[in-house]
């Protein structure tokens, strides 16, 4: 067999192998938080495990890149308080929020007790290709007539996993001295027909610290999509064993 | 043949190239709703079952009532005229899907609810007609929500009762049945935990699916073999902040074996008062037949 013949079967057989296997983007995040060589070995075992999200705690630093290729480090945002939803327009639940109104609600009421408070979309979304994330992103913005919501890229799903978010929406509200005060649902009305008879946990949240009263609820149990995180959903596998659950 | 292998080879490279992603299919998934009710006629007064069924496309589920990481329950709302009373939905049995959010709860294929219908005492006779409206959030790769509405008809007649139809038990034979018709079994709460103790049967351990309950904070299970017991153990914290005014409780689903039609038995236990104090002070033992 000449070598010509023996490269090309062998790339078959290869292809025919990886056949149901996901591929997955490479992608070059802007490192959260620069470090200076001299630290570096002991910074990337702390990167190892990164502190996960936590109501009352600080809350963790991340640098994103948007979709129009601007900066974003939630530290700058410090004085101001920080509202973060997980994106994802493909979700129905995601493109609902803005369709019924709820993130214009929130900008509206939130402006009147912070007007330089900063709206957040992350999208973790990684069960499309990267260009398309992109575009479907601005696309469904520029519909919604809201574009200068900036939609931080998080192919990686790294920002998601520090988070814990787990739908799209998922709701994060950070007040002006960086501690997270608030995670879960934006709304008690998954179905969008309450109307005004809906609570809006996150004007709430933001509500209720500004007059400095106790921020509750401060975790609801969030609605929506899964957020489709690289190496996401692989179908209805059913696995055996201990149910998870969260530490006490 | 070399320009066959050539081009598989080309298709192959530019798949598995760096930024490939398989797109997610745009097709909206056929789920089909039908609805029945369980007996063509009834007495004023008497209960009935509605059969709802979802036959769900392959490779895609919908979600429990407690769904678990994400999404959203599966809902069926009655309505109609004569003052119906509706009871809430039995869920059958539902399968574990894991992906990277998270453990989630539901069903794959076609599954049956059941929603019992009380009808009134002072009801007229005659025909009822019956609206089903059906809610759910199916999943693959990506989600999309459904919903249908279905019509159905009962007759109230004081004279006759109709047999119930064979689906119906059929049906009931997939829902979980209570903790307390397991011989043997125990459920008690202390320290902040529940603990439930059973037999060991040839299925072996049981699995645990929990119920969400707003303000009740569930550590990882233990479950593990206590002689010729099991034995689970779930530690909660509480916090009353988030409750959302729900009675704080520990619900949840014991399964044994892997089947839709295996046996699971329900659970559910009041946290009393004395136990709901910061860190649970009374630490009194209340073994309590389930």
């Amino acid at each position: 067999m000449n070598p010509l013949n023996l490269t090309l079967q062998l790339l078959a057989v290869s292809m025919l192998c990886s056949l149901g296997m996901p591929a997955y983007a490479q992608v070059t995040p802007l490192p959260a938080n620069p470090t200076p060589p001299a630290e570096k070995g002991e910074k990337e075992e702390a990167e190892e495990k990164p502190e996960v999200a936590k109501v009352g705690k600080p809350a963790p630093n991340f640098a994103l890149k948007d979709i129009k290729g601007k900066a974003h480090q939630l530290s700058s945002y410090a004085g101001n308080y920080v509202v973060i939803e997980w994106f994802n327009p493909g979700c129905p639940y995601c493109r609902g929020i803005y369709d019924n109104g709820v993130v214009e609600d929130i900008h509206t009421k939130i402006r009147q007790v912070d007007p330089d408070f900063v709206y957040l979309a992350i999208n973790s979304t990684a069960n499309q290709p990267k260009e398309f994330v992109i575009t479907q992103s601005d696309e469904f913005l520029q519909k919604q007539e809201m574009p200068g919501i900036p939609v931080l890229l998080d192919y990686d799903g790294k920002v998601g996993r520090l988070y814990d978010a787990r739908t799209t929406p998922h709701m994060y509200v950070i007040n002006p001295e960086g501690v997270l005060i608030y995670a879960g649902a934006i709304t008690d009305d998954r179905n969008f027909d309450k109307g005004d008879k809906a609570t809006n946990h996150v004007i709430n949240a933001v509500r209720s610290s500004v007059s400095g009263t106790e921020v509750a609820p401060n975790t609801v149990r969030p609605w929506g999509c899964s957020v489709k995180y690289q190496g996401g959903s692989k179908g209805g596998r059913k696995p055996r064993g201990r149910a998870p659950g969260r530490k006490p | 043949m070399q320009c066959i292998i050539a081009v598989l080879a080309t298709i192959f490279l530019l798949q598995t190239r760096p930024g490939f992603v398989q797109p997610v299919p745009a097709s909206v998934p056929d789920v089909r709703m039908t609805c029945e009710a369980g007996r063509e006629s009834v007495r004023p007064g008497e209960t009935f079952m509605i059969l709802c069924t979802l036959d769900i496309p392959r490779d895609f589920h919908v979600y429990w009532k407690s769904p678990g990481a994400s999404g959203t329950p599966t809902e069926f709302q009655v309505g109609g005229g004569a003052n119906l009373q509706v009871g809430e939905t039995l869920y059958p049995r539902p399968a574990m899907f894991d992906d990277e959010a998270g453990r989630t709860y539901g069903y794959e294929g076609r599954t049956q609810f059941l929603v019992p219908v009380t009808v009134p005492a002072d009801c007229p006779e005659g025909t009822v007609p019956i609206t089903v409206k059906g809610r759910w959030l199916a999943c693959r790769k990506a989600c999309w929500r459904g919903e249908a509405t279905r019509g159905i008809e009962v007759v109230v007649s004081s004279d006759t009762t109709s047999d119930e139809r064979p689906e119906i038990s059929r049906a009931a034979r997939c829902m979980p049945i209570p903790l307390s018709s397991m011989d043997g079994a125990s459920i008690s709460l202390e320290n902040s935990t529940l603990e439930i103790r059973g037999p060991i049967g040839r299925r072996g351990l049981p699995r645990l699916v929990p119920v969400e309950i707003p303000g009740v904070i569930h550590a990882d299970p233990r479950i593990s073999r206590d002689g010729e017991e099991f034995l689970v153990r779930i530690p909660y914290r509480l916090e009353p902040a988030n409750s959302l005014g729900a009675e704080p409780r520990v619900e949840g689903l014991l399964l044994f074996g892997e089947e839709r039609h295996d046996p699971s038995f329900a659970f559910t236990m009041l946290i009393p008062p004395a136990e709901r104090g910061a860190g649970g002070e009374d630490t009194s033992n209340r073994r309590n037949a389930p």
